[in-house]
């Protein structure tokens, strides 16, 4: 069995050839140690060493980066899927009820006596607000690992406030161009879809968060 | 032509099936059943094994849970619901495809 400073300078080993996120590191570090066990386990004159090399060179000329690289494509790919299904969830029974109750909730105030313009400005600061907010409670309650981790690298809480923001940004191009009284209805599913955007993103954001801190909790200690 | 180039499509049932008669596996396990299982004759490499296992944990076929083994962590690989599913699909796909191989090489049996 390797020692533990044998392990330590397999982690090493990993982070000079690039493998800088933890949980890649856990499962290549222990490729090699087992690799590496075996190996001296047939020939007790190995050296650990040489022992390394022979066990890296399985890993071909590429070495680690087209495992790093396909990781993160597959990551992303999970993180896409996983979005789709949670927006999917909103347009079936039961949270269809709730993306109707949002849209009722924005459709409201145009059926009272007051402007549009106004109106819709006002639902952009509430937005702003709740966007800075969101990130702040965020930032404090969803603090990054100690050590990085690939599946958080992809999955972080701006691009996810930052679809609120995006909501706004395109309101206000949108206006430029068009008579906002004249697509109110396209407007407000237009916010309606946004803010399940947005919900979507959250929790698929906390569920990648959570999954991550109880698979890897040693990233996350002090 | 290559050897490897013929294996590549097995990769997938291999893994699957591996899995499904051993309940969970970590990555060098995987590498070693091949090994012994076809006397040497398919050498599975890292480079190949890692990327598929990923990708078959990010589609949903296979999922990971993170074990203490020795004076390290250990990364096993389990089948889902779906993934099972997939492996018989997929074990039917390649028996079919060795059937029409036959055809091929050994028409005269037929």
């Amino acid at each position: 069995m390797l020692t533990n400073d044998q392990i330590q300078y397999l982690f090493t080993f990993c982070e000079k050839h690039y493998v800088r996120y933890y949980d890649l590191q856990v499962e290549l570090v222990d490729h090699l140690a087992t690799a590496i066990e075996h190996k001296m386990q047939l020939d007790t004159k190995l050296d650990f060493e040489i022992a390394l090399k022979q066990v890296y060179a399985g890993f071909g000329i590429l070495g680690f980066s087209s495992i790093i690289s396909q990781k993160q494509t597959a990551l992303q790919k999970m993180h896409i899927k996983s979005f789709w299904r949670e927006m999917h969830r909103y347009c079936m029974f039961p949270r269809i009820i709730l993306t109707f109750f949002i849209y009722c909730i924005i459709y409201l105030p145009f059926t009272l006596n007051l402007q549009a313009q106004k109106i819709l400005l006002s639902y952009n600061v509430l937005i702003a607000l709740v966007a800075i907010s969101v990130l702040i409670s965020s930032l404090i309650k969803y603090k990054n690992p100690r050590k990085k981790l690939l599946i958080l690298d992809s999955n972080h809480i701006l691009p996810v406030t930052g679809a609120l923001f995006q909501l706004i940004l395109q309101f206000y191009l949108f206006q430029k161009f068009y008579d906002i009284s004249h697509y109110l209805q396209l407007i407000i599913i237009a916010y309606t879809v946004g803010i399940i955007t947005f919900l979507a993103l959250y929790a698929r954001f906390k569920k990648t968060y959570q999954e991550a801190k109880n698979k890897y909790p040693l990233a996350f200690s002090k | 032509m290559k050897k490897s180039i013929l294996y590549k499509g097995c990769l997938e049932p291999a893994i699957l099936k591996l899995l499904h008669e051993n309940g969970r596996m970590y990555g060098y396990e995987i590498t070693q059943k091949i090994k012994e299982i076809t006397a040497g004759e398919l050498k599975i490499t890292e480079g190949a094994l890692y990327p598929l296992l990923h990708k078959l944990e990010a589609d949903g076929i296979l999922e990971s849970a993170i074990e203490n083994a020795n004076n390290r962590v250990r990364k096993y690989y389990s089948l889902t619901k779906a993934g099972k599913k997939e492996k018989t699909k997929v074990l039917a796909e390649l028996e079919r495809f060795t059937n029409t191989l036959q055809l091929l090489l050994h028409p005269n049996l037929t």
